[in-house]
């Protein structure tokens, strides 16, 4: 075995310069497209991650923007809610109201028909029950004595106030005045004679006193004076029964 | 066979320095790779043209097998490994070239890449380690395997000198051998063979430096 020590050093030096060569025009220029490939590739990916924040972030813009328009939504249909109700509450009131006017009105006008009607049936009540009493009277005539109501008229001239009494005597002492007794039905010539002394006894005056008849006073009597009238008489009792049964504002 | 073939054939002399044949071929082989390298990446870019896109999945190739190799960053290797492999193939496949001899099928080309390796290996573990630490793995598991680990270190890569040496140069006798007696077509399919071994044995004598270099760097699961 022999061997060539030159051709060993050479190959060895031919090896390294190789390995220089290689790595000057092969590995680095590999590897420097590499290093650029994978900074690209990084850079892309912090572009897309950039991109992915930008985009994460217009979302929550967006988002938050929707939440605002959705808030900002809700809060005009509240208002318009509440503006709705507030019209709605001021229609409700012044229908309301216009209900309770209207109600009102046809209370007082109820009312006031009803009124009318009780009074008018009152009326005919009155009318009704004064016309029964003057049938009853008229065919009770014959059997009341004018004796009660000569009575009773007596004691009236006798409890009125003195001036009065004096009044109606100076009224009767007129030339030419008379008192007149007008009774339902026409007195007894003895009945008349009684009339006249006891009324005398009364007034002071004698000879004036006329008797007459009127069937319209249904029974009692009237004392008829030039300027006054005293009046005992069922028709005007009836009178004022009517009016008492007619309402207080009929009253007298 | 008027001449030994173990010994290279001297073509010139520079002066003094006698140019063989294998050398000679070592600078062909050296032109073309340095040509196609150049003409692939003078205009390096991202975007390519196909001769760059074949450097570039060669070289990256290359860098993912030292990595699982070695286990680290295969940068600082790849020049040394790499360039191993590329110059091995193209060496190895040089028969197939009329003319051509490979000059790995003489000693000395094997012996001058061995001889690399061997310094290499020192030189990556001491770089890694620190001196002190490289020289303490020799005394591992004990002290008196200190004499062993030197041995096994000239060994492993005389071996590895060897084994290069040894199938190249065989196959290239048998090829001469089946030439001289059976005529030209016959030794086709043995060149077929040369192919495949020449690449089998760049790979081998690849792959046995960067375990080297891995186990002397610290290499966990190489050691």
């Amino acid at each position: 075995m022999q061997i060539d020590w030159w051709t060993l050093a050479l190959q060895a030096i031919n090896f390294l310069v190789l390995v220089w060569l290689l790595w000057r025009f092969l590995y680095r220029p590999v590897k420097e497209v590499i290093g650029k490939r994978k900074q690209l590739a990084e850079q892309a990916f912090a572009d897309a991650d950039e991109q992915k924040s930008e985009a994460e972030a217009a979302r929550q813009r967006f988002e938050a923007g929707r939440a605002g328009l959705t808030q900002e939504r809700q809060e005009i249909l509240k208002k318009a809610h509440e503006e709705l109700e507030a019209d709605r509450q001021n229609v409700l009131g012044e229908a309301k109201g216009k209900a309770d006017e209207l109600l009102e009105a046809a209370r007082e006008s109820i009312a006031k028909e009803r009124a009318a009607a009780l009074a008018e049936v009152r009326e005919q009540v009155a009318a009704l029950a004064v016309e029964l009493a003057s049938d009853l009277l008229r065919k009770a005539q014959s059997h009341v004595s004018n004796s009660i109501f000569l009575e009773r008229l007596e004691t009236q001239l006798n409890d009125m106030p003195a001036d009065e009494r004096e009044r109606l005597q100076k009224d009767l002492g007129a030339d030419g005045a008379r008192l007149a007794v007008v009774t339902a039905a026409p007195l007894t010539p003895e009945e008349r004679e009684q009339w006249s002394d006891r009324l005398s006894t009364c007034l002071g005056h004698r000879d004036k006193t006329d008797f007459a008849t009127d069937p319209e006073i249904l029974g009692g009597a009237e004392l008829r004076f030039p300027h006054a009238v005293l009046k005992l008489t069922w028709a005007d009792q009836l009178q004022k029964a009517k009016d008492l049964l007619q309402g207080d504002e009929a009253a007298p | 066979m008027e001449a030994n073939p173990l010994v290279p054939d001297i073509l010139f002399h520079l002066g003094p320095v006698p140019i063989s044949r294998p050398v000679l071929t070592t600078w062909a082989i050296m032109a073309v790779l340095t040509a196609v390298s150049w003409l692939g990446l003078r205009r390096a870019s991202i975007h390519g043209n196909a001769l760059q896109t074949v450097l570039e999945i060669v070289v990256e190739t290359l860098e993912k097998q030292v990595s699982e190799i070695i286990r680290r960053d295969p940068w600082p290797y790849l020049p040394l490994l790499g360039t191993l492999f590329i110059f091995l193939v193209l060496a190895n496949l040089s028969a197939v070239v009329p003319g051509m001899k490979p000059p790995t099928a003489h000693i000395e080309t094997p012996a001058a890449l061995a001889a690399i390796v061997f310094s290499s290996v020192h030189y990556f573990g001491i770089r890694s380690r620190g001196l002190a630490e490289y020289a303490r793995r020799y005394t591992r598991p004990n002290l008196l395997l200190l004499p062993l680990n030197v041995l096994s270190e000239f060994t492993r890569t005389f071996s590895l000198m060897v084994r290069l040496f040894g199938n190249m140069m065989s196959h290239a006798f048998v090829i001469a051998i089946v030439v001289f007696m059976a005529g030209l077509f016959l030794p086709i399919p043995f060149m077929l063979l040369g192919i495949l071994i020449g690449i089998i044995q760049a790979y081998i004598f690849t792959v046995l430096a960067a375990v080297y270099i891995g186990a002397a760097v610290g290499n966990v699961e190489a050691e």
